[in-house]
């Protein structure tokens, strides 16, 4: 529960950073939540299901953001957490000693 | 101990086809319903109230942070850029003697200008009823801009925006209480009709989500050369007629269609947009 306030605020925080500060040194900034989404969903523990919570959460943000239709970023978010999980269960194996 | 190990490698399974979320039939089953409650939302007014009330609570923290940026932007620039702007002063100084020559020229000419200004009543504010805005935000494609005014300041979906040079932004998509979004020429969904200064060509520009706008259909024979002005047309659409749209940078001779493309250059920099005015109402 607190990761995901905490991680909810950091996404309210890096959408505002990514929309109104960082546009005055890069001329396209990349989209920041959408690689933390992915960082995320790669690191976590396997047991976690935390991420698909909070790829939810960065896409909700992102699309309150964005110009496209309502939905389009929570569904891209959960689309790439789902196939970051899926590869990461079926085809790659850490080495645990 | 071989059973041990078996019963570790089938409990190291089991826990992978308990995992719900990993579970094909029930992964998909979640994204559908998903996808249905998105659907539900969009045909209702729901997420433009969500977004009203978020832009309503960022507004004061998007404005601090556009001027901070602009504040550390300048200051890193400054740092970056400091053997170029040496050169550049160097430059500017010789520059400088020039222009003092040519001063004294404009000012003839702007005695001359201020009078055909009052005849022609060309000021801004006496040919459009204008409301200004500061732009807190933009979007990662260059093609939107926010701007901190709303419906609450009388601001409705279409209006046109200029600078003040009056040069066309774009025009109003998106109206929210206190905030508004705009969509730039430059993007793809943008198409307005333009005249070329002086000419009489009339043709279509288009934005293609880069820097540059495109012209299209523009009559073969029609003679346009590079460094032509483009202004608004005349023959209606959203916009006033007359107003600054950019200059012609490059022009492509198509062999297979009858009209000729250019590549324009806008008349304005969508790094420089701080402050632009919207157009509540014109004589157009």
């Amino acid at each position: 529960m607190k990761k995901l306030l905490f991680f909810t605020f950091l996404f309210y925080f890096l959408i505002l950073l990514q929309e109104s500060f960082l546009l005055h040194f890069f001329p396209y900034v990349p989209n920041i939540v959408l690689v933390a989404i992915c960082l995320i969903n790669l690191f976590e523990e396997k047991n976690d299901n935390s991420g698909v919570y909070l790829s939810l959460i960065g896409g909700f943000f992102l699309d309150i953001f964005s110009e496209s239709f309502f939905g389009f970023y929570i569904l891209t978010s959960l689309l790439i957490s789902f196939f970051i999980k899926i590869i990461l269960k079926n085809y790659i194996q850490f080495n645990l000693r | 101990m071989f059973n041990k190990k078996k019963k570790s490698i089938s409990g190291y399974r089991s826990f992978f086809i308990k995992d719900h979320f990993y579970s094909q039939k029930k992964c998909l089953a979640f994204i559908f319903s998903v996808i249905v409650i998105l659907l539900f939302l969009n045909l209702t007014f729901f997420p433009k109230q969500i977004k009203n009330t978020f832009y309503f609570v960022s507004r004061p923290v998007q404005e601090w942070l556009w001027i901070k940026g602009l504040a550390f932007s300048d200051f890193f620039e400054g740092i970056a850029k400091g053997s170029q702007i040496k050169e550049e002063n160097n430059w500017l100084l010789s520059q400088n003697k020039e222009l003092i020559s040519q001063n004294v020229e404009l000012e003839k000419l702007r005695e001359e200008n201020k009078i055909l200004r009052t005849a022609l009543d060309l000021d801004l504010e006496k040919t459009f009823d204008l409301k200004m805005a500061q732009v807190i935000g933009r979007n990662v494609s260059n093609n939107i801009i926010i701007i901190n005014k709303g419906a609450e300041d009388g601001l409705k979906f279409n209006l046109p925006l200029i600078t003040e040079e009056k040069a066309l932004i774009g025009k109003i998509v998106e109206v929210y209480e206190n905030i508004s979004k705009v969509q730039l020429l430059s993007s793809r969904e943008s198409l307005l009709n333009i005249e070329i200064f002086n000419k009489n060509i009339y043709g279509v520009l288009k934005g293609k989500n880069s820097s540059d706008y495109f012209l299209d259909l523009v009559p073969e024979e029609s003679e346009i050369a590079s460094g032509d002005l483009i202004i608004t047309s005349s023959f209606g659409g959203d916009f006033p007629k007359e107003l600054l749209v950019g200059t012609v940078e490059s022009i492509k001779d198509s062999k297979t269609v009858s009209f000729k493309e250019a590549v324009v250059k806008p008349s304005f920099n969508v790094q420089d947009l701080n402050y632009v005015f919207i157009i509540l109402s014109s004589d157009f």
